[in-house]
């Protein structure tokens, strides 16, 4: 901090004598903090340990037998597990802190090794045979149940990124799976409803005030896989398109009025940007059916993108200043 | 000489100054509202998620106008290619004066686009038409982010800047002959040196400076222009190409030990003093040159096999925190493992667990062939990792 400021703002009344010396006390006192070094170092270890493990394994896949390799694996993930059951603090719908600063990291990476487990177990040994949605449910649960019991954010992003592909898995025909074809009409439907779920899921965290700190969380998650299936929607289902932009535009109005009541600029901006795409695959697509060749098609093209870019500027600059008057 | 409105730049100082304080709880509310009143300021600076929407949709603009003045232009576009872009330059240089004085924005996103969008399309329209040489586009490259670090003290510039500079200085000294070429190393560690002990002199945090965030920036960037000078690997295989020593191999440089002991003690000087000193720039600069000095050694010793230094490193690392971490349980010697200030720890929890769901989320791969296709849900694989 700045002492020449100080003095100089005291000097014209503007500070109190006490504050001054509040700053020079502080400012003497003042520690110097090595936490997010620290953090920064054991995330490393973590990457590089886990990593170097991987690459092991999977180079000496042929001399190792599979029992010692999985056992292996099933030990750190229960001795992950074992610490953190006996180190956690005591259960809470809300918000309950980590007790020291490993424990988050220990709790992910026994998370990660019970995935790899279970990954490792099929590819080897089959278990689930071609029930392929059972080997990505199991995981699943164990995620969510780990994110809430323990409150882990980071281990609910991978539960909703999990529960993502068990959804695609299961609602994907065996028969299809297996010929690498994928049914993507079937998948952008479940999109849309898996994004409004988990929107839905955020809201009622919040509201019956179950770990309502994983609101961001679910709405994050959910906002994105709604828009982008909308979006897909509209560009494979093209007889329809113009009904699915409406409720894109539906959906995007419903998160401007949420930026609002929030104030939050990230979901003002990420439904800007949505609707905005979809407006413009809707114009081009109006464009291209009115002009089939010509030059014309180009100038009106670039002018359009121009223009728009204006507005939607002058739109973000005058909500920014709602929410800064309000 | 900056384009911004000075006055207002030096009362965003004093408010930031006075805002950390107040966040530390020296100084109460009403005492920061005094402040706060007392020295106005009037520039358009929105919140960052604003600024980057305003960031993208400004470059959409300029890049669909360069569009429609290549098409308006279309018959003679072929000879007139570098007269239009910079003619494109100048007008967005102009919108950028006007955004600036006549609306105030500062970092609004807006004057960010313009800025970049002016320089580089000032920088491709002269580099385009002609066939100019290293040293020729590097001098222009340096004359343009000079002005535009001047003007609007934009740190990137300002970094862009030192290292045309430097890159300015390499092929001068090429042409001078072998002699020069041997002390090449020494020449960019010299003036990395001189720019950081330069730097760390004039620009002392107390006094207010325009472009204390510039030279702030410069300063990061020659320390690791510094040891860049000195590895071993980057010496050796410039050596290689400048000198056409065609080395085999095994094969070393001559005065080899000499950037040996560069590049495995320069981080630890710079540890050594980021920790006397309490610099966080020092810091943090040896602890990640510390990899680096791992990457070199390795790159010509191999005694151990990758995965294996990997397992030794990561848990090396890991004991390493862990002991940090037991030993400033308690602070000592003003160093705490405790964070401070925790004003930003809702929304930097939040960035933290995005991030980890990105590096690692991983399915169960459950057979080949079968994976879900549609990379439509967040993080997608985890090969980009090692």
């Amino acid at each position: 901090m700045n002492a020449a400021i100080f003095d100089k703002l005291k000097l014209e009344g503007l500070l109190s004598a006490s504050s001054v010396e509040n700053i020079q006390a502080q400012k003497a006192t003042q520690l110097f903090s090595v936490h997010w070094e620290i953090r920064t170092i054991l995330y490393l270890g973590i990457s590089l340990l886990t990593g170097g493990l991987g690459i092991l394994v999977y180079k000496n896949i042929d001399s190792l037998s599979h029992q010692f390799v999985l056992l292996f694996i099933a030990l750190i993930c229960a001795a992950s597990f074992f610490y953190c059951f006996k180190k956690k603090l005591p259960f809470s719908f809300e918000k309950v802190k980590a007790p020291n600063a490993f424990f988050d990291y220990i709790l992910l990476l026994g998370c990660l090794t019970f995935i790899i487990f279970i990954a490792y177990f099929q590819y080897q040994y089959n278990i689930f045979g071609n029930r392929y949605g059972l080997a990505t449910f199991i995981p699943m649960l164990l995620l969510f149940f780990t994110a809430y019991y323990f409150d882990h954010l980071a281990v609910l992003s991978l539960a909703i990124t999990n529960l993502a592909a068990w959804l695609g898995i299961s609602v994907t025909p065996l028969q299809i799976l297996q010929e690498n074809d994928f049914n993507s009409n079937t998948i952008i439907l479940v999109g849309i409803v898996l994004g409004i779920f988990l929107v839905t899921v955020g809201l009622a965290s919040l509201q019956k005030n179950i770990k309502a700190h994983f609101e961001f969380t679910y709405t994050n998650f959910g906002i994105h896989i709604l828009f982008i299936s909308l979006l897909a929607a509209m560009f494979q289902f093209d007889g329809i398109h113009l009904i699915i932009f409406l409720a894109l535009i539906a959906v995007a109005f419903y998160f401007y009025k949420r930026a609002i009541k929030e104030q939050s600029f990230y979901l003002l901006l990420v439904s800007t940007l949505y609707a905005y795409i979809g407006f413009t695959y809707v114009f081009i697509n109006m464009l291209s059916y009115s002009f089939s060749s010509g030059v014309g098609i180009f100038y009106l093209g670039f002018i359009y993108f121009i223009a728009s870019g204006i507005a939607l500027i002058l739109f973000l600059m005058r909500t920014n200043k709602k929410f800064k008057a309000s | 000489m900056i384009a911004y409105n000075k006055t207002w730049l030096y009362h965003l100082f004093i408010r930031s100054e006075i805002e950390v304080a107040c966040n530390e709880g020296c100084i109460p509310k009403e005492e920061k509202e005094n402040v706060f009143l007392k020295f106005p300021v009037a520039f358009y600076t929105p919140n960052n998620m604003i600024r980057l929407g305003l960031f993208i949709l400004t470059t959409i603009i300029l890049i669909f106008s360069l569009g429609l003045i290549a098409l308006l232009f279309w018959n003679v576009v072929d000879e007139a290619a570098g007269g239009l872009v910079i003619s494109f330059a100048v007008i967005v240089f102009v919108a950028l004066e006007y955004i600036i004085q006549k609306k105030h924005h500062y970092k609004s996103g807006v004057d960010d686009a313009l800025l970049w969008g002016a320089a580089i399309s000032l920088f491709c329209g002269i580099i385009l038409p002609y066939n100019l040489d290293g040293l020729a586009i590097s001098l222009l490259s340096l004359m343009i982010t000079l002005l535009c670090a001047a003007r609007y003290a934009d740190r990137l510039m300002a970094v862009l800047c030192f290292l045309s500079f430097l890159v300015v200085i390499f092929f001068i000294v090429i042409k001078l002959g072998e002699a020069a070429k041997a002390v090449l190393p020494f020449i960019m560690i010299a003036i990395s040196l001189t720019s950081y002990f330069l730097v760390n002199k004039k620009n002392d945090t107390e006094t207010f400076n325009v472009y204390r965030e510039c030279l702030l920036a410069v300063q990061i960037i020659s320390l690791f222009t510094l040891y860049a000078a000195g590895n071993y690997w980057i010496v050796r295989e410039m050596s290689d190409s400048l000198f056409n020593l065609h080395l085999q191999p095994g094969e070393s440089i001559p005065f080899g030990f000499v950037f040996w002991s560069l590049t495995v003690f320069i981080p630890i000087i710079y540890l050594y003093f980021g920790i006397k000193k309490k610099d966080a720039i020092l810091l943090r600069l040896g602890l990640i040159l510390v990899a680096a000095i791992v990457f070199t050694i390795r790159y010509y010793h191999a005694i151990l096999s990758f995965e294996l230094v990997m397992l030794a490193w990561g848990a090396a690392m890991i004991v390493i925190s862990w002991a940090l971490t037991r030993y400033l349980q308690s602070p000592k010697h003003g160093f705490t493992q405790e964070e401070l200030n925790s004003r930003n720890l809702r929304s930097n929890m939040h960035l933290e667990s995005l991030i980890l769901a990105e590096t690692f989320s991983q399915q169960p791969q459950v057979a080949e062939g079968t994976q879900f296709g549609g990379g439509n849900f967040g993080g997608a694989g985890a090969s980009g990792d090692f």
